[in-house]
């Protein structure tokens, strides 16, 4: 029985895709069995950043309504035998698919796979509702802006509430030399703000931009930066406790434990 | 809504409503259709399946701000446990045993309460709280915070880092300038809401000697809670 998790943030455009194609590429690579489920429906993008879009002939609403079988959506990757894709409806819409369904069909792929990763669209509506569905874990995807964190928490809070999931926070697209002056929020006042575990931190890499438009993840190109943060992202995954990377000084976690103890006496 | 009139005098009756902004919104439209009807009428509201809440309180009387015409006797309850409540009982009487709340409260989340409120967590931008009471954060205070509802300016807001986007205590408002390095509290002198250290910092016991309340959360490791 695999383990189905989902990448979610609140915010659009801070990653999840890009995060869902990089660890399910990275999974696959260390030997698991993975499907990737591409949750937003009517915006797909996955299947893009995977290199896989002109391979699609049935997808998960095809699935769902009974059109096709699953094991004829899913696609299999380019680079892994055991790697899967299945893709969203791009002519639907969000309310194609209940969280219901979505729970019923995560919970078959799960049978069949080690791991199962959802890629969540933006927003709190139907469609992460729908993704959110059939998860065992989320990892929350949070970019050093304000805007952003705040988004990941009420995403959090809203996971919390179900009291299913405990989230995980990916910061991604941190600078350390804009954080070095300041220019950019740490990764203190972010774990300060949103008090859940950190699961890794992800540079900003150029390399991301060109790894998605070729269709590559950067997690196989080993002289990323981000590849090497989606490595160890990976690994932890699997139950491996890996130090988190070089970025800039992290006496501060214990910084924040210090100050709330300081009150006791 | 319907408008009934008996030996007790002339009632509104709010009942049925799931939501508060539901109720609010067909009291206004009621009161609306009926104010030349009424006249210079005296009224109680009888809120049934809803709690008595200090927006619920609020809301009401501001609606009634809006025809000045009618006065508003009190808002009440049929529930015999309740019994009734006058304006005026509710200002300090009335107030409900202390919450405690024992996690951060998120962006989004409301949380209201006719009493005082300890939150023992942070409250994180975007989250809002309003209290009848006073207002007790032990943790990061960045939210909203509104205590004394509705218009009780003898109340208090205490945090141990107080850097809330906005308060408001009774009916005075004020918005937060980011500051606040230590423990201080926020109270109403002449119309104006002050900031002072908050100086006489102690725990309440729960907090102080249970640690699940120390975050051990931030210490963790991946690997050790989910395999």
């Amino acid at each position: 029985m695999g383990e189905a998790i989902v990448i979610t943030s609140g915010k659009g455009g801070v990653g999840k895709t890009t995060t869902t194609a990089n660890l399910g590429a990275g999974l696959a690579k260390a030997g698991n069995k993975v499907a990737l489920i591409d949750a937003d429906i009517g915006l797909r993008n996955l299947d893009v950043v995977m290199g896989l879009e002109n391979r699609i002939v049935y997808d998960l609403v095809d699935v769902v309504e009974g059109f096709a079988k699953l094991k004829h959506a899913l696609i299999k990757d380019k680079r892994f035998e055991n790697l899967y894709l299945l893709p969203a409806a791009q002519t639907r819409d969000k309310t194609a698919v209940t969280p219901d369904q979505m729970r019923d069909l995560v919970g078959q792929m799960k049978a069949d796979f080690d791991f199962v990763l959802i890629d969540s669209p933006a927003g709190i509506e139907q469609g992460f509702k729908n993704a959110v569905a059939g998860a065992d874990k989320a990892l929350v995807v949070a970019t050093p802006e304000v805007s952003s964190v705040r988004d990941a928490d009420r995403i959090i809070g809203l996971l919390e509430a179900q009291e299913k999931h405990k989230p995980f926070l990916i910061i991604n697209r941190i600078r350390a030399d804009m954080v070095k002056r300041g220019d950019m929020m740490d990764i203190d006042d972010m774990i300060e703000i949103l008090a859940i575990e950190l699961l890794g931190v992800v540079p900003e890499d150029e390399a991301i931009v060109v790894s998605t438009n070729r269709g590559e993840p950067a997690v196989l190109n080993p002289q990323s930066r981000a590849g090497e943060a989606y490595r160890n992202i990976v690994r932890r995954l699997q139950g491996e406790n890996v130090p988190m990377m070089k970025l800039e000084d992290d006496a501060g976690f214990f910084g924040r434990l210090r100050k709330l103890m300081g009150f006791k006496g | 809504m319907e408008i009934k009139g008996d030996k007790r005098g002339l009632r509104v009756l709010a009942h049925g409503f799931a939501r508060e902004s539901d109720l609010v919104e067909d009291l206004q439209v009621t009161l609306r259709s009926r104010v030349e009807f009424l006249g210079s009428a005296t009224l109680l509201v009888e809120v049934d399946g809803l709690p008595l809440t200090a927006t619920l309180f609020q809301q009401i009387s501001d609606i009634f701000g809006q025809f000045p015409t009618l006065i508003l006797r009190g808002i009440q309850s049929p529930d015999p446990h309740n019994g009734l409540l006058t304006l005026e009982q509710t200002r300090s009487h009335m107030l409900s045993t202390p919450m405690v709340v024992r996690h951060t409260v998120r962006s989004g989340q409301q949380i209201t309460h006719q009493g005082d409120l300890i939150i023992v967590g942070d409250v994180n931008p975007g989250a809002t709280l309003a209290a009848a009471g006073d207002i007790f954060v032990f943790g990061w205070l960045r939210g909203t915070v509104y205590a004394g509802q509705p218009d009780d300016r003898h109340h208090n807001i205490y945090a141990i880092r107080f850097q809330p986007s906005q308060i408001k205590i009774g009916d005075v408002l004020a918005l937060g300038d980011g500051n606040g390095q230590q423990p201080e509290y926020a109270h109403v002198d002449k119309d104006l809401i002050v900031v002072e250290l908050w100086t006489d910092v102690h725990l309440p016991d729960a907090v102080a000697t249970d640690a699940r309340y120390r975050r051990p959360d931030l210490l963790g490791h991946f690997a050790n809670s989910s395999h």
